[in-house]
């Protein structure tokens, strides 16, 4: 065993502090990369609505008459508007807000099938979605048309947005078809005669970016459903005239569109018309639809599918992430819940006993380190426990602040001072197990006040021989702040639900380092306490426990200890222990493939603690990221639904806690707040360690500024 | 000169060369060489084990920041290319 090793420094150079901006870095390149994702799916999933949404009354009288009164294909590029119609016999049908991977095939088969040319006016998010139904409409010859990238109300858009819709739709089917397009169809659109104010911006603009804006004579109004036969009669021109029709390919079900166009197209063949696409109805007046698209058109639209793609895939693996920690979240809560109710039914049972009564003399040892503020209540209340033969040992690791005066101030004639150069808390604890004169020893943190009784209770376990370390019951004793509280909930559930749990499972990862005792025998099978881990209490418990000791929780063994008071301890001990007990897991994983106990401990104790206190925590800000992502963005009550049952579920498991160590239920009010801030800023400090830990970076112990707050013990109940 | 008896009867030791102290080592009685000359050695107590996830070279730390530097900025300048490319094509 390793003693002590006195003032032994390793010697190395100290390195150059990078870890926080390299974090920084990191933190702001995935934070941007993943709200970046998050906005486009967002973008892209915006509420469809199909084009028979009715919009509101606007005034026409700025709409030039040309327009109004003019043909459905429109073109505003020149000083006086141009408008043409279909010559006679001729008709375009025209499909909106695909395509569709159920309805545009069959849509495209019945075109194929009677020999006729559609042309398809295309949603850009679709066509990234379906690229292959894209290709075929090019392919079968029929033309493409834009109708923007998500079916927005262009007019309410802002100029730069709108000219994303339309460049963006572009782009997707230059990438996909190779070609780019000159026809533009706005949303919610109908013919010329309805065109108000509000549509000129986009006519203007869209004129200028070299589209002709496609309107329609005549609308099946397939959108209503109103049957195959209403929207053959909707469809069908009067006499010999020509007619851009209006239907659509999804948006909803288009079984009555298929069937429709399966009777209209060979009737209207049958009057000598022909169905052809719109620029090759009228070749000769305008360009054609679909020309070979450039090299910036078609880069444009890789760019966008590829990051399309990469937004979905996020998309999913966060959904993914989700579905995991909502299982392991809800497997969790479930297996601690039922299990620790079993653990204090079977503790409270009237036949429940460790064994004899154990009235063996007991060693307590505390490390101290600079803690003359909090010392003399914690030996007070030590020496004074009802124990009996209590002989406690009070190691000053060169405190500069006179915590040994203190002590030797106290003049308890049970209590010893041993001061030793500086060596951390493990190597304190290494002296005064060696200095210790009984085989039961207990290990008290400097800031802990313990109950009159809380070392008989804590010692009774050891009636079993094969008992080796019993963990205690620790509690926050200064838990008026805010702060405080939510430690105080923090500890009370750890305590209660948790610990009970890994008790009834054999497989307790930490005897706290604020009240735990230990055999003598135990420790030395263990090795003693090492220096390799910030987390030794950790690092001590799992060597007990590879070693063939069983580990134990006395709940009624109670003491108080004080909490960090201000965000930064806090966040230095949290640090700590979240680095010191990744240390610890990393550095005892062999276990999980050894035999006997420490195999036994390993694939147990060792994976459960991976999966719910390193892995869970990891992914549960997945659980307040997607919550917020829904409620802005998504389906707003099955989010806010979602995130307040997660809460009742805590508040629920906390109040099972609660009730269990017989505590007010009164701080419970704190934990949305607690949900909301606490949480996240553990979630912080879990990344940091991680970090840390990947990046090989040395951590040392970080003194904690102690208040001495912490007195006398606070009653129970 | 006479040379002196090398183990005489008289119990105290005698100096040879240059004095640097005189011993008494129990019953044995000699000459001590001088202090610079003993063997001596620092004594060895446990090495202090390496602590878990340490790299006190650094090497790991220098390849993980210069590795989260290069993809962090390269996927920063894809973001920001790809934001270019699809607004330029809008204000065109």
């Amino acid at each position: 065993m390793t003693l002590y090793h006195g003032t032994h420094q390793t010697t190395s150079r100290p390195a150059r502090r990078s870890g926080p901006h390299l974090i920084a870095l990191v933190l702001v390149a995935l934070l941007g990369l993943l709200a970046n994702m998050l906005l486009v799916e967002a973008y892209l999933r915006n509420d469809f609505a199909p084009d028979s949404e009715p919009g509101q009354e606007q005034p026409a009288d700025a709409v030039p008459a040309a327009v109004a009164s003019g043909g459905p294909v429109i073109d505003v590029s020149g000083t006086s508007p141009h408008t043409y119609r279909m010559p006679a016999r001729t008709i375009a049908l025209t499909f909106d807000d695909g395509p569709d991977s159920r309805w545009t095939p069959r849509i495209l088969d019945v075109l194929h099938r009677h020999q006729a040319r559609g042309t398809f006016f295309v949603l850009g998010s679709l066509v990234v979605r379906h690229p292959e139904l894209a290709r075929r409409i090019a392919a079968e010859g029929h033309e493409i048309g834009v109708h923007t990238f998500t079916h927005p109300r262009v007019a309410a858009l802002p100029t730069w947005l709108r000219g994303l819709e339309h460049s963006a739709t572009r782009g997707a089917i230059a990438y996909t078809t190779g070609r780019s397009s000159s026809l533009y169809r706005p949303p919610y659109s109908s013919i010329a005669d309805a065109l108000d104010n509000s549509d000129l911006p986009t006519l203007r603009e869209t004129a200028h970016q070299g589209y002709l804006t496609v309107l329609n004579d005549l609308d099946g109004e397939d959108w209503q459903r109103p049957g195959v036969e209403a929207i053959v009669r909707n469809a069908t021109p009067a006499g010999t005239s020509g007619a851009i029709v209006l239907l659509h390919d999804a948006g909803g079900d288009r079984s009555q569109t298929v069937a429709a166009l399966d009777r209209l197209i060979p009737r209207l063949q049958a009057r000598g018309y022909r169905f052809t696409t719109v620029s090759a109805a009228l070749a000769g007046s305008i360009p054609a639809a679909n020309p070979q698209a450039g090299f910036a058109e078609r880069s444009r639209g890789w760019a966008l599918v590829w990051m399309v793609r990469t937004a979905d895939l996020t998309l999913e693996l966060l959904w993914l992430l989700l579905f995991a920690a909502g299982v392991l979240f809800l497997g969790r809560t479930l297996l601690v819940v039922v299990t620790a109710q079993r653990h204090a039914r079977r503790r409270r049972s009237p036949g429940w006993s460790w064994g004899p009564p154990v009235s063996d003399p007991v060693t307590i040892v505390v490390p101290a380190f600079n803690e003359a503020k909090t010392i003399e209540p914690a030996v007070r209340s030590l020496a004074q426990s009802v124990h009996p033969g209590v002989e406690v040992i009070v190691v000053d690791d060169a405190s500069t602040d006179g915590t040994g005066a203190v002590v030797t101030g106290l003049r308890l004639d049970n209590v010893r001072v041993i001061r030793t150069p500086s060596g951390g808390k493990a190597a304190a604890l290494n002296t005064g197990v060696a200095f210790a004169r009984h085989d039961l020893i207990v290990m008290v943190d400097a800031d802990t006040v313990v109950e009159a009784d809380a070392i008989h209770r804590l010692v009774q376990p050891f009636a079993d021989p094969r008992v080796g370390a019993v963990s205690g019951n620790v509690k926050v004793g200064n838990r008026h702040s805010l702060l405080g509280t939510w430690q105080h909930i923090e500890y009370v559930v750890g305590f209660n639900l948790d610990r009970r749990l890994y008790d009834m499972l054999g497989c307790i990862p930490t005897i706290p380092g604020a009240l735990g005792a230990f055999r003598r025998r135990a420790v030395e099978d263990a090795g003693g306490l090492q220096v390799d881990t910030l987390a030794e209490d950790t690092d001590l418990t799992i060597a007990v426990h590879r070693a063939g000791w069983r580990v134990v929780f006395e709940e009624t063994a109670r003491a108080w200890t004080e909490a960090p008071t201000g965000l930064r301890q806090l966040w230095r001990q949290r640090y700590r222990w979240s680095f010191g007990t990744m240390q610890a897991l990393w550095k005892h994983r062999g276990a999980v493939i050894e035999r006997g106990p420490s195999g036994r401990f390993g694939r147990r104790g060792l994976l459960l603690v991976t999966l719910f206190s390193v892995l869970l925590p990891l992914l549960a800000p997945l659980l307040d990221i997607m919550a917020v992502y829904g409620l802005v963005f998504l389906d707003r009550w099955a989010a806010t639904i979602g995130w307040l049952s997660m809460m009742v579920i805590q508040a629920v498991t906390s109040a099972i806690a609660f009730r269990l160590d017989h505590e007010s239920l009164r701080p419970l009010w704190t934990l949305p707040l607690q949900q909301v801030f606490y949480r996240q800023l553990m979630y912080l400090v879990l990344l940091h360690s991680a970090l840390t830990a990947v990046a090989g970076r040395r951590l040392r112990w970080q003194k904690l500024r102690r208040t001495g707050e912490v007195t006398r013990p606070a009653p129970v109940g | 000169m006479e040379r002196e008896p090398r183990y005489s009867s008289d119990p105290g030791p005698r100096a040879v060369g240059r004095v640097t102290g005189r011993v008494r080592l129990g019953p044995v009685i000699g000459r001590v060489p001088p202090i610079e000359r003993a063997h001596t050695e620092i004594a060895h107590f446990h090495e202090l084990p390496k602590p878990v996830f340490s790299d006190t070279s650094g090497v790991r730390r220098r390849r993980l920041r210069a590795g989260a530097l290069t993809v962090g900025a390269l996927l920063l300048i894809l973001l920001l290319a790809f934001w270019i490319s699809q607004l330029s094509g809008a204000l065109e």
